[in-house]
């Protein structure tokens, strides 16, 4: 077996080539949702936190700030409360988990109130998350040995959520290609909820709000893998201003 | 292209009526299944579960040993599973014991426009 910088190194392309190292991690990461116990390496965090200070950003604004949280009981601690806050939150509003006249005054607090305020938060997949949170069945930090959190900077530059999310996905990116897992974490958002928290990392603090999550650490099993996707339908414009654009279906 | 209807486009789905909800459907192959526990591991909001443990027991470390063969979950009206077919199990699984019939697909607001439902893998151009 040849490594895959031998069989397509980078910066060249040939139609059908294997991937290279870049497009291997890429296409193989896979969210993992169990560590080792044992921590990661301080200068293995700051490799990582590396690839995010070289992320790019709008008008090179850097609208972020990555708060790195490696005590166990800290995170802990962090689990409770969000687990306690989303069983507050599903009582009124998770419907989805009752039967009978319940049911049907949940559905209708919920439809007239979070689902259109919140819409994105009360999607589907997060409402099932939730709902499967607040009956103990899963868990949300997945006892990773470290966190990080990414602030926005509300003064950045256009859109502040965009550089967030470039500098994480590095974050996630670099990790992969360095053997260790990660999980994007966007419940932390409801530590929000909660003023100790808000204090503990400023996540309302003038200019910062929060940003998104992330949790890291050895895996405690092989999770990267490539797995089937739909198929995308992608506008294609080649003809002229009055022609029709072209839709084809990527990745069939 | 999709064009959205007024109603469509402000009705929100009734997220355990399976009519308005299609959630991903996953197949077990439960002779090739170890019961390693894998797939309930991966799984984002632990809807894969057995008779005997769910997704906080493993990941917590209170349940050890042999799962029992693995079922997605349902909504409390047992109409709509509660798989967005991430597929994260079908990768995790040493097995290869799980295999997708169809993706996740919301109705009215939440409609995909972009992603057809068939489901293939990376393609090398």
């Amino acid at each position: 077996m040849s490594s895959p910088e031998e069989v397509s190194p980078l910066g060249i392309y040939k139609e059908g080539m294997p991937w290279n190292p870049v497009e291997k991690v890429i296409m193989e990461r896979r969210s993992v949702r169990r560590f080792k116990k044992e921590p990661l390496p301080d200068n293995l965090i700051r490799r990582i936190l590396e690839a995010a200070r070289f992320a790019p950003s709008t008008g090179n604004g850097q609208p972020w700030k990555f708060i790195v949280v490696k005590n166990p009981e800290i995170i802990a601690e962090m689990e409770r409360d969000a687990a306690r806050i989303t069983k507050f939150f599903m009582f009124f509003y998770g419907y989805t988990m009752f039967k009978g006249l319940r049911r049907i005054l949940s559905k209708w607090m919920a439809n007239f109130s979070v689902m259109r305020l919140y819409s994105n938060e009360f999607c589907a997949p997060p409402f099932f998350a939730m709902t499967q949170a607040a009956e103990d069945q899963t868990v949300y930090f997945q006892g990773a040995p470290v966190v990080i959190i990414i602030l926005q900077d509300k003064r950045g530059v256009s859109n502040p959520s965009i550089d967030v999310g470039i500098a994480g996905e590095h974050i996630v990116l670099a990790a992969h290609s360095l053997g260790v897992g990660t999980c994007w974490l966007g419940f932390a958002r409801l530590l929000t909820y909660y003023p100790k928290w808000r204090k503990k990392f400023g996540l309302g603090k003038y200019p910062y709000r929060f940003g998104n999550c992330i949790c890291l650490g050895y895996p405690a099993y092989k999770a990267d893998k490539e797995v089937p996707r739909e198929v995308q339908i992608v506008e294609w414009h080649e003809g002229g201003m009055k022609d029709a654009p072209r839709y084809e279906r990527q990745g069939e | 292209m999709k064009n959205f209807t007024l109603y469509e486009k402000y009705k929100i789905p009734t997220y355990d009526h399976p009519d308005q909800i299609q959630s991903a459907e996953i197949v077990f192959d439960y002779e090739k299944c170890n019961q390693c526990g894998l797939c309930i591991t991966a799984c984002a909001w632990g809807a894969i579960v057995t008779d005997s443990c769910n997704r906080a027991a493993i990941v917590t470390g209170k349940f050890k040993g042999k799962t029992g063969l693995p079922r997605v979950r349902k909504t409390a009206n047992d109409r709509v599973k509660i798989c967005m077919g991430c597929l994260t199990c079908m990768a995790a699984c040493p097995q290869g014991a799980i295999s997708v019939k169809r993706s996740f697909r919301p109705g009215y607001r939440l409609t995909k426009i972009c992603q057809a439902p068939e489901m293939t893998y990376p393609k090398r151009y």
